[in-house]
């Protein structure tokens, strides 16, 4: 995709070069500094991005209404996902959040929030593998697809506690 | 039945929001008179909804944010879980979410009253279904109110297409009565 991508831009500017000898050089150059970047997605990369994908879909149904598209959150009701400190300090923890739900008082961002999240137990290895790699990776800085066996050894270690482990 | 050029005419009969007695987020009582000479929306909700409730309680938000100083204008959201939504519950809610509660009433009222409310008074789905997510079976329709307590919209409160169609349809209810009313959002 990437590589065919690449050919195409350096094509498409090598018609619109007026100067057609100067045009021709300058081409050369770029097909040769462009193309040295052409790679395909490597294996690790593409499985990074179904996981993300359908970590997204995941999100989209199951945690968007409450933490918001952009992960804001809603007024002190929901607390935000995005540039959250709380979520940047709490990362080990947020798989059994997700499966258990949380309840108590939480400080986020200087702001305090106090409203039960619901677990979600029906959760699978799969779809505890995706749903932590796209917000890991999105608001948690901390890249790379989460493993399905990562992620069945959570659900267990979250099966074992009875609150999110907080 | 009236006529126009001689042809025979239905007339539209608008349905009329039954009385009610609720309680809201202050353990204030509210009845129709606290909406005597208003335009509302209202909607069927409860705190711990875990499904739809999140979208459309934070889409009203978004249509309060655009009529906030409108003096004839109001929201009432109804609990339909009031066994677990008190007065105190609503108000903590309310606050939370960033409601302005002077101009949006969070009511509570008995469960067979706020279920017949819904489902005679205003039209809307509310009824108790273990099967459904939080233990509650209702549809997230906004309805919008004339001042003559007649739905005269009813909108899906999940699409953010038809919010914006309530938003836009407020104003043109009020000109009805004769109010030039500005979208504060705009």
């Amino acid at each position: 995709m990437i590589s065919l991508c690449c050919l195409k831009n350096t094509m498409k500017m090598l018609r619109t070069r007026q100067n057609k000898g100067l045009g021709a050089f300058i081409s050369i150059v770029l097909i040769t500094v462009l193309c040295s970047n052409c790679t395909t997605p490597t294996e690790k990369e593409t499985i990074y991005n179904q996981s993300f994908d359908s970590g997204k879909a995941i999100y989209e149904d199951e945690c968007q209404k409450c933490h918001g598209a952009d992960g804001n959150g809603i007024g002190t009701l929901y607390p935000p996902l995005a540039n959250s400190d709380y979520l940047q300090t709490n990362l080990d923890k947020l798989p059994c959040i997700i499966y258990n739900g949380l309840k108590g008082e939480i400080t986020v961002n200087g702001k305090k929030y106090n409203w039960e999240m619901p677990g979600h137990k029906t959760m699978d290895e799969i779809q505890m593998s995706a749903i932590l790699t796209y917000v890991q990776s999105k608001w948690g800085d901390k890249k790379g697809a989460v493993s399905y066996e990562g992620a069945r050894m959570v659900i267990e270690k979250c099966k074992a506690s009875t609150s999110s482990g907080l | 039945m009236h006529h126009v050029k001689g042809v025979a005419k239905i007339d539209t009969v608008y349905h009329i929001i039954p009385n009610f007695k609720v309680v809201d987020q202050d353990g204030d009582t509210i009845t129709q008179a606290n909406l005597d000479g208003k335009v509302y929306v209202a909607d069927f909700f409860f705190t711990s909804c875990p499904s739809i409730c999140p979208i459309t309680q934070s889409n009203l938000l978004g249509v309060q944010k655009h009529f906030k100083n409108v003096n004839d204008f109001r929201m009432i959201s109804f609990s339909i879980d009031p066994r677990h939504d008190s007065a105190g519950k609503l108000k903590d809610y309310a606050t939370r979410l960033g409601a302005d509660t002077k101009q949006w009433y969070f009511v509570r009222g008995e469960e067979d009253q706020i279920y017949d409310l819904a489902q005679k008074g205003f039209m809307a789905t509310a009824q108790k279904d273990s099967a459904a997510p939080g233990g509650f079976l209702h549809s997230g329709a906004f309805m919008l109110v004339d001042k003559d307590k007649r739905v005269r919209g009813i909108y899906n409160g999940t699409d953010t297409a038809e919010v914006a169609r309530l938003v836009h349809d407020i104003p043109v209810l009020f000109k009805e009565y004769n109010e030039d009313v500005k979208d504060e959002a705009k």
